[in-house]
This record gives C-alpha cells, sequence and structure tokens, in this order.
C-alpha cells in the first residue's frame, strides 16, 4: 500500500516539477526571442521544432515555407527584404534542402493559426520529378513530434492518416539507421492493419502523448539554446518599395554576377556543373511528373490547409526554361504540371501564383531552379499584394 | 552487491517516509539529463542536406 501510495506522491513531483521546467523554458524564450533567426537557414530547432515557428506566426509575422532556395544570400530575398512600408511584417523561413509536401503537411498541422495568419508555401517543379524523392532527406527533415502531433489529431479522417503513416512508413523505413523506430512501427502497423486502425491509434496514443511532451521540453531546451547565441536584434526604419527601382538593381547584381549567356546560370553555379554539363543533355527526356507520388502528398498537405483553416498563398515556382529545355524535359511537359499544380490549389479555394512566365526571364533563377535576384522580387510583389489586398 | 540486496534497498526507499518525493526527483532528473544532453545533438543525416 506504501509503495502505491509513494508511487503515486513521485508521479505527482515529477509533474509538477516538469511543468515548472516547461514554464521556465517558455517564459525565457519570450525574454530572449530575436528576429534575427528569421532568415537562417539549416537550423533544426527553427526547421524540425515547433517552438520559434509558432512564436512567430503569434507575432503576426509570415511564415514562408520552402525548400533548398531559402538558401539563396541574394539581397532580393524575402527575408530580407520585408519588412517594408506596404508590408510591415517580418517573415520567417522554414525549411531547407530536400523538404517536401509531406513534411509541410505535418508541420502546419502542429500548428495553430488564426483567421489572420499569414502563410505563403514555395512549390518546386524538382519535387515531382521522380529522382527528387529521396528518403534519407526526408529522414534528415523528419519530426517525429510532428508525425505524432498528426497521428493524434482525431480531426484528421482515418483514412487520411492511414495514407499519411504508410508513405511516412516507406520513407523513413528506407532509411537504415533511424532513430525513430516506434514511428516507423506505427507507421508500419497503421498500413498493414488499416480495418483496425482506430484500435491501433487508440492503444498508440498514449505513448505518442508521451513523446510529443518530452520532445515538447527538448523543442523548448533547444530554442533557447539557439536564441541564447544571437546577436542583439535591429531595427530598421521601413521604407517604401519603387518596383522599377528594385527590379533594375536585381539586374545589375544579377548581370554582376552572372557571365553565362546559355543559360544565365551565376557564375560560381556554372563552374560547378561545368564538367557534367554535356552529360546532362537529354537527360529528363523519359521524366513524367504527373506520374509522381509527390502529387499525392501535395493533395495531402493542400487538405492539411484545408482542415486548419489557413487561406495560404501558394507560389508555384517554375525552372529555368533553357536549361530543361536542354535536359529535354520540354516545355509542354512543364507548363502543363504548373497548371495542374495551381488548378488543383483553386479547387481548395487557394490562390496560387504561377511564375510559369518567368522560365525565360534572364535572373529569374541563379541556376537549373533556384530563385535569383529577379525571382525573388516577383515573389515579394506578389506577397505584398496578396496579403495587402486580403487583410 | 548482490541483486537481491539492491532490490531490499530500493523497495526501503521505496515504501519509506520521503520515497516518493525521491522517485519524483529522479525521474525529473532523467528528464532533464535526456533534454540537455540531447539538445545539441544534430543527426548526422542532417548535415548531409
Amino acid at each position: 500500500m506504501k509503495v502505491w501510495r509513494n508511487l503515486l506522491i513521485g508521479a505527482v513531483v515529477f509533474a509538477c516539477l516538469w511543468t515548472g521546467l516547461n514554464y521556465y523554458l517558455s517564459s525565457e524564450i519570450k525574454k530572449h526571442y530575436n528576429k534575427n533567426i528569421y532568415n537562417d537557414y539549416g537550423v533544426i530547432s527553427k526547421d524540425q521544432g515547433v517552438i520559434l515557428q509558432q512564436t512567430a506566426l503569434d507575432k503576426g509575422d509570415l511564415l514562408l515555407f520552402g525548400s533548398s532556395e531559402l538558401a539563396s544570400t541574394v539581397d532580393q530575398k524575402t527575408t530580407r527584404f520585408f519588412p517594408t512600408k506596404e508590408f510591415p511584417y517580418s517573415v520567417c523561413s522554414i525549411g531547407r534542402a530536400g523538404v517536401l509536401s509531406m513534411e509541410d503537411s505535418l508541420n502546419i498541422e502542429s500548428l495553430h493559426f488564426t483567421p489572420d495568419s499569414k502563410v505563403v508555401f514555395l512549390v518546386s517543379l524538382g519535387w515531382f520529378t521522380d529522382y527528387s524523392i529521396v528518403p534519407d532527406a526526408f529522414y534528415a527533415n523528419f519530426s517525429k513530434n510532428k508525425f505524432y502531433r498528426y497521428m493524434s489529431d482525431w480531426s484528421i479522417p482515418d483514412q487520411e492518416k492511414i495514407d499519411t503513416a504508410a508513405r511516412v512508413s516507406d520513407l523513413i523505413g528506407t532509411y537504415t539507421d533511424t532513430e525513430d523506430l516506434d514511428a516507423w512501427a506505427i507507421g508500419k502497423i497503421s498500413r498493414k492493419i488499416p480495418i483496425a486502425f482506430k484500435a491501433a491509434n487508440v492503444l498508440t496514443y498514449p505513448w505518442m502523448m508521451f513523446v510529443q511532451a518530452v520532445l515538447n521540453t527538448k523543442d523548448l531546451a533547444a530554442s533557447l539554446d539557439y536564441l541564447d547565441k544571437q546577436s542583439a536584434q535591429e531595427q530598421k526604419p521601413l521604407a517604401a518599395t519603387d518596383w522599377n527601382k528594385e527590379y533594375l538593381n536585381a539586374d545589375v547584381q544579377g548581370g554582376k554576377a552572372v557571365s553565362d549567356s546559355d543559360f544565365y546560370f551565376e557564375d560560381s553555379y556554372r563552374s560547378q556543373i561545368e564538367e557534367i554539363l554535356p552529360g546532362q543533355k537529354n537527360s529528363s527526356a523519359g521524366v513524367d511528373l504527373t506520374n509522381s507520388l509527390e502529387l499525392r502528398d501535395y493533395d495531402t498537405f493542400l487538405k492539411t490547409c484545408k482542415r486548419k483553416h489557413i487561406k495560404p498563398l501558394i507560389i508555384v515556382e517554375s525552372v529555368n526554361g533553357w536549361y530543361f529545355d536542354y535536359k529535354g524535359l520540354g516545355k509542354d511537359k512543364r507548363i502543363a504540371m504548373y497548371s495542374k499544380l495551381c488548378s488543383m490549389a483553386n479547387e481548395y479555394g487557394f490562390e496560387a501564383y504561377d511564375m510559369s512566365a518567368l522560365e525565360y526571364t534572364p535572373y529569374a533563377y541563379s541556376d537549373e531552379w533556384h530563385l535569383g535576384w529577379r525571382g525573388w522580387l516577383y515573389v515579394n510583389q506578389k506577397i505584398t499584394g496578396y496579403f495587402g489586398q486580403n487583410r | 552487491m548482490s541483486i537481491r540486496k539492491l532490490q531490499d534497498i530500493l523497495v526501503k526507499i521505496a515504501e519509506g517516509p520521503a520515497g516518493g518525493l525521491i522517485l519524483g526527483v529522479f525521474l525529473f532528473l532523467a528528464l532533464l539529463i535526456y533534454v540537455l544532453a540531447g539538445k545539441q545533438d544534430i543527426p548526422f543525416i542532417y548535415q548531409q542536406f
């Protein structure tokens, strides 16, 4: 009897201390919060955590979800360009190389939005080429905390959960050194016994909640550690944007970095791929964009946005037209794909910005598909117009 | 020390007046070590991309 009483006391003491720790870490994060982190790329606590993203949202700033294009260092990059007089909010970038629609779905499922939340998604054509779905890249960006948040949300229809769990278990299952065996197992079980999914979901629920709670504390600690290393935040006066001047400036900067007149690649990129360039000719001729598994994930992502009642701006990035013509992935195929991605977003009631008109615009892309000087400016102008009109 | 002896000690602590408190603090310390020791962990695979 005494043992049971002491076990109960132990559990209560543990819960109190844990709550106190979370409270302390949360209040320290509020004190140390710093918008300098918004432009940082490849930061695990920002990309895979939830706390820093949620804090940016709660402050009314814009979340820009993307992938490798966020590594760009040009002045026109959205995180550097804003705030301005017309759009007086800061922009926090989320994501890095290898992030695809499934990670975005799990990510937004983990956040709490309000009707005023400002969210932009950069969707790349590269995601839909069959050679771009890399399980290692998926696992490198995978967050067990977000997966469990998704799986323990009762508002998500069972079939959607089963599909997501199956996809996640396939992708992380191929990465042999996975540390998230439990997540893989839950995904696998959900796939194998869809009829008994409800029971499996209920049985695993306490474990998922416990793991989420532990990972949440870890996220708080890692976020605070990252914020502690930031230098003081600067307050810049907001300036009005003269778009003509900005585009001229982008052309000047692009002109200085690009001397390639074949594909308008940035010089550093051109020299990187010079050797393999001859082998790239017609190398993508057989790629079937419409057959990509990523299309299903993109649909799941749009469904998740709808369920979370957010009104994102979906930016469908195009690619460097000259180079993709060279690689043999024809313009007709590309245009059809941009149009499909935009119409899918429109069907869910979201505005999509089709950047296909920029395929042959010098300095719109700095390499084969990453936004360059002019490309980022078009994105910025669209964001200014969209959130100016709708909010 | 035999396992039997260790078991006796643990039972004595667990049944003692401060058993609950000791257990709670012990669990909390384990959590703290996990959280603080792991906060800098960047999986190798993360650095590859």
